[in-house]
């Protein structure tokens, strides 16, 4: 159980958070763009910088949702632990 | 010491001059060479070491001069031997070169020389030896004691090794010499080789002499060489010896010059010298005591007759020309014995050891008494004088064997002796010189046999007095030998026992036998119980044993005295006898009619004899009768005796009395009669005497008538005027013979009655006697009767009294049994009632006493309650306050040990709990505990310190949030907030003050925070926390985790603060 954040470091999780959806987004736009860009557009660099920016923008989008909805609660995965197991 | 003695003083010396001589001792000759054989085998003889030197050797000797002076002597003696032995190998050697035939003179020279060199050595050692002895000797005078030491085994040893060593170099040089004598005598023969070669050739003879000069005076130096290191040595070691030696008698001074003679007379001298002031010490100490006199005289052999010579040379006899005389009572005087000097406790074996010398002192005494005897007596004729000594002497020597036999045990011999001197006294013996040796001589014979008898006394213990006393109820054996008897024969006659140690038994033998020698040894002073008991004890034993010896004493006195009595009786009753006879031969010789088969001249004859006998029986019935009456005095001086000394009078003594005094009367009796018989024979004498003169008178008148006619000598017829004159003469003779009858006849009536009344006034007086007698008689068997009567009486009053007593003492006990019993009741019951009431009294006052102090108790009880409660308060309301403070204080602290500020947060359930059972049930304690926040029972609070750190990082948060407010913002808003805290410089802002008043309308979050900040600085949680509380938007967001802590401090604060006063107000409630 992970410990009860503090209210003055709620701000800094939050951050954390939309720096790491962020990166995810746009690794997964540049790996995308990537492929396009080598089956699709014969190694044309727009669908990089495409797919980059598509999932820069997700990013940014999710994050100022966050800010703006502070009571949004965010799930997070929980292993199981099988009884006797600790 | 006695073995070495003759060694030196027989013939040392002597032997040293033959050392000397032997050197000069000529050994060319053969007779020569013997002489120093037989010389050299004496000394070697005396050579060897004494035994006692050898014991001196083996014995531990303390003084060093003595070890050296007995090595030196065992070296000396074994240079000698060396020296000697070499003597006689030269000898040899000689012996030997003159068997091959004449020795030429140089050689013989040389053996010479060397033998004289070897007699210098044994000379020298010979001395050393004789010096060395000597010293040993004086040691050894010095201190005997020496002689017995033991522990000198080096010595010994060192002294084997040297005979060892003598042995041996006598032996090398026995060898050494033979070798050399070999040598020599091959010499010799090229010696004579040479000559025989320097006869035959002359032409070589001078090269051969030369050779042969070469080949001895090869030999000569060698041997003599040989020999000097010996010689040296042997001059060196006895020098030196003789130098110690030396030394040492001149310290020891007992042997400084050369000769021994001045030893011995300086012995004989100290000896005479000791001799003489010990046996002149001696005599004078003999003259002083006579015990040590005695014991002098009796151990050593002529001590006596010195000491006679010496001590008793008494007074010269004055001379007064009756030498003879005074010689003769010396003499006679000199075969008794003395009694004066007797004591009368000394009854021990010792006198017959002093005998002797008694004998000497009593000769002296005995003769100064009859010098002065003799010279009282001068004054009478000579012949009277002279006659008197031995009168005396034929006297007492009758009396002697009487005298002698006399008992002997009496207690006190000078009574006896005095008795005897009295006895003496009363004879009636004129001249004085008679009493005197007389007496002496009674005395003289006393103590002979006296003495004889008390030494077998003390010798075998009484056994003289047991042997009278054998049918004595005490038996008497009892005390003959051994102390044992004694012991077991008391304890039967006291029918209980009695421990007596065999010593106390033969103290009581002692005192029996010895009454004066035993209270002297009684006389011990004696101070504890145990002694006094044993002195008790021993004084009942002696009293038994003193009684004993008494009743054995008479026992054996009265046997004697009976003998004594029967004897003189038997003399008595034979004197009467002969006085009757001689009286009856006087009136037979007298009867002119009676005409028996003897004629008148054997009659007369017979009536001398008969008077003879008289005489004979008349002075041995005087003798024994005066021995019988001195015997019964002393019986009766002992019973007397023995009955004052004895508490109670003896059943046998009282016998013994009747007995004496039966004894008295027969010899009284006894003597009566021969009193009468004498009384009868004077009449006869009378009657003969009467007879006797009227014959007379017959022929003197004839002869007046008829002056030439003899009567007895009538031969043939008479003439006529012869008878006519006789015829006249008896007629008137007749005549007056008739007148005289007729004047008789008339006389004859008042004669008779004369006559009668004589025989009377006789019959009388012996009527008187016999009156006495009887009277004494019956005194004594009244007083013996009555002693026995008032011995019986008393005994029986004595049991009769103990059994009325003992009756008495049982109806006493009794008696008072009853009383007591009696009066046990009656006391018990008042006893008891007192005692009752005495109880209730006691239990009255009891019990008030014990209300009391039960009350008391209970009061102290409930002081102590109450006491007790007001600490249990106080321990709770202490208990509680520190609870309380231990609270506050970790609020405020909380967990010290924490590394970071978030750790710090301890829950306070824990004391909280602890507060709440300090503080039991009440209520306001509860209401308080309850105000404690939940969460600060479950986690704890932050402590203020934590809650500033935390503050910090909050604070920052919010200046970069401080731009958005309560409904967010954008992300372009955040980054312009962030950018303008960025920016923001709150130098003088950061820690700011508030002022007095604070308006709320200007305040923002930058100023709010700084606020909050100074407040917190400053400690005052509260007021940061309400700075923070005015917080609006995000930034509020931001601290309301922190506002939330805060908060929940500041309630747990309170509570505990709160909690505290409460816990000190009730602590100092319980003070009071």
């Amino acid at each position: 159980m992970a410990a009860e954040v503090r209210s003055e470091d709620e701000l800094g999780k939050k951050w954390d958070r939309c720096l790491a959806d962020t990166i995810v987004k746009m690794g997964g736009g540049l790996a995308v763009g990537v492929v396009f860009s080598v089956f699709l557009f014969k190694r044309r660099p727009w669908p990089v910088a495409f797919g980059t920016g598509v999932g820069l923008g997700m990013g940014y989008s999710n994050c100022q949702h966050d800010f703006r909805n502070p009571n949004l609660l965010h799930g997070t995965f929980v292993k199981k632990l099988e009884k006797g197991e600790k | 010491m006695a073995q070495a003695r003759p060694l030196l003083s027989r013939g040392w010396k002597n032997d040293l001059e033959v050392v000397k001589n032997l050197v000069s001792i000529d050994l060319a000759r053969p007779e020569g060479r013997r002489q120093v054989v037989e010389i050299v085998e004496t000394l070697k003889t005396k050579l060897t070491i004494p035994d006692w030197a050898r014991r001196q050797l083996a014995g531990r000797v303390r003084s060093s001069y003595r070890n050296l002076a007995c090595y030196n002597l065992a070296t000396a003696a074994g240079v000698a031997c060396t020296a000697l032995g070499s003597v006689v190998t030269y000898v040899d050697l000689v012996e030997k070169m003159e068997k091959s035939g004449p020795i030429p003179d140089d050689i013989m020279e040389s053996i010479t020389a060397l033998l004289q060199n070897n007699a210098e050595q044994v000379n020298i050692a010979f001395e050393a030896c004789s010096v060395n002895l000597r010293a040993l000797e004086a040691a050894i005078e010095d201190d005997p004691a020496l002689m017995a030491n033991s522990d000198m085994k080096h010595y010994l040893k060192a002294l084997d090794v040297a005979s060892q060593t003598w042995k041996d170099s006598q032996a090398d040089d026995e060898r050494r010499v033979l070798a050399a004598g070999d040598a020599r005598d091959q010499h010799v023969l090229i010696c004579d080789a040479i000559d025989n070669m320097s006869q035959t050739q002359p032409a070589v003879s001078d090269d051969l002499k030369d050779k042969k000069e070469q080949c001895l005076s090869q030999g000569r130096p060698t041997t003599g060489r040989a020999q000097q290191p010996c010689r040296n040595y042997a001059e060196e070691g006895a020098d030196k010896s003789a130098k110690a030696a030396q030394a040492r008698l001149q310290a020891v001074g007992s042997l400084p010059s050369q000769t021994s003679g001045g030893g011995v007379g300086r012995t004989v001298l100290t000896a005479t010298l000791a001799v003489g002031a010990g046996v002149g010490g001696l005599t004078v100490y003999a003259k002083t005591s006579p015990e040590f006199r005695r014991t002098l005289e009796g151990n050593i052999p002529y001590a006596r007759e010195y000491l006679g010579a010496v001590l008793d040379r008494g007074p010269k006899m004055p001379d007064l020309g009756l030498g003879g005389v005074v010689d003769k009572a010396k003499g006679m005087v000199g075969m008794g014995k003395k009694k004066e000097e007797e004591q009368p406790g000394s009854f021990l074996p010792k006198l017959s050891k002093s005998k002797a010398e008694e004998e000497e002192k009593q000769r002296k005494v005995a003769a100064d008494t009859a010098a002065q005897a003799v010279s009282v007596g001068t004054e009478e004729p000579m012949p009277v004088a002279a006659k008197e000594p031995s009168t005396a002497r034929k006297e007492p020597a009758a009396k002697g064997p009487v005298k002698a036999k006399k008992p002997v045990g009496v207690e006190k011999p000078e009574e006896t002796a005095a008795a005897a001197i009295a006895i003496g006294m009363d004879e009636p013996l004129p001249p004085e010189s008679k009493t005197e040796p007389k007496a002496k001589k009674k005395a003289e014979e006393k103590p002979a046999s006296k003495k004889k008898a008390l030494k077998e006394k003390a010798e075998d213990t009484a056994a003289a007095a047991v042997a009278a006393g054998m049918d004595a109820p005490i038996p008497a054996e009892a005390m003959t030998t051994s102390g044992k008897g004694v012991t077991g024969k008391h304890v039967t006659k006291e029918g209980k026992l009695v421990e007596t140690p065999e010593d106390t038994a033969a103290a009581a033998v002692a005192a029996a036998l010895d009454q004066p020698f035993a209270t002297e040894a009684r006389e011990t002073p004696m101070r504890s119980p145990e002694e006094v008991q044993a002195k008790i004890l021993e004084k009942e034993i002696d009293d038994l044993a003193d009684r004993a010896a008494t009743v054995a004493i008479i026992h054996h006195e009265l046997e004697d005295l009976k003998r004594t009595a029967s004897s003189a009786v038997h003399a008595q009753e034979e004197a009467a006898h002969a006085t009757k006879m001689h009286s009856v031969q006087i009136k037979h010789a007298m009867d002119e009619n009676t005409s028996g088969p003897l004629g008148k001249e054997e009659q007369w004859q017979a009536v001398t004899g008969a008077k003879e006998a008289k005489v004979d029986a008349l002075k041995l019935a005087e003798a024994s009768a005066t021995a019988a009456r001195e015997n019964l005095e002393k019986v009766r001086a002992v019973i007397r005796e023995s009955k004052s000394s004895l508490s109670e009078p003896d059943q046998e003594i009282l016998a013994a009395e009747e007995e004496l005094s039966k004894l008295a009367y027969e010899l009284e009796t006894a003597v009566g009669k021969v009193a009468k018989a004498q009384a009868d024979a004077q009449v006869m004498q009378d009657y003969q005497a009467l007879v006797e003169q009227g014959r007379k008178q017959f022929k003197k008148e004839l002869e007046s008538i008829m002056p030439d006619v003899k009567l007895g000598g009538w031969r043939g017829k008479l003439s006529e005027d012869e008878l006519n004159s006789l015829i006249a003469h008896a007629h008137r003779r007749i005549e007056q013979l008739q007148s005289q009858l007729a004047e008789q006849q008339l006389l004859e009536k008042s004669r008779m009655d004369d006559a009668l009344g004589r025989q009377r006034a006789e019959d009388e007086k012996e009527t008187l006697a016999l009156l006495k007698r009887e009277l004494e008689r019956q005194k004594q068997e009244l007083a013996l009767a009555q002693d026995l009567r008032i011995a019986q009486a008393r005994e029986q009053y004595e049991t009769e009294m103990r059994t009325q007593l003992r009756r008495q003492a049982a109806a006493h006990s009794e008696h008072l049994q009853d009383v007591l019993r009696v009066q046990e009741q009656e006391l018990g019951s008042k006893h008891q009632a007192e005692m009752h009431d005495a109880l209730m009294d006691e239990r009255d006052r009891y019990q008030v006493k014990l209300n009391e102090a039960m009350a008391r108790l209970r009061g102290v009880e409930a002081a102590i309650e109450g006491r007790a409660d007001i600490e249990r308060e106080a321990r709770k309301s202490q208990e509680l306050l520190i609870a309380c403070e231990t609270l506050k204080r970790l609020i405020n602290t909380g967990n010290e040990e924490a590394t970071s500020w978030e750790e710090r947060r301890v829950p306070l359930s824990r004391e909280v709990n602890t507060v709440k059972e300090a503080a039991g049930d009440s209520t306001f304690f509860q209401t308080l505990l309850d105000a404690m926040p939940q969460q600060a029972m479950e986690a704890g609070v932050y402590p203020e310190d934590s809650l500033r750190q935390r503050f910090l990082r909050v604070k920052r948060v919010c200046r970069r949030v401080a731009m958005i407010d309560e409904t967010g913002g954008t992300l372009f808003q955040f980054f312009v907030s962030y950018l303008q805290s960025l920016l923001l410089v709150d130098a003088g802002r950061r820690s700011l003050p508030p002022g007095k008043e604070v308006d709320p309308k200007k305040l923002d979050t930058f100023t709010l925070l700084s606020y909050a900040e100074h407040s917190l600085e400053n400690g005052d949680l509260e007021q940061a926390a309400r700075f923070i509380n005015q917080l609006k938007g995000e930034p509020r967001k931001v601290a309301s985790g922190w506002l939330e802590e805060a908060r929940l401090t500041l309630e747990a604060r309170q509570a505990a603060q709160a909690l505290a006063a409460a816990a000190a107000a009730v602590g100092l409630g319980t003070l009071v």
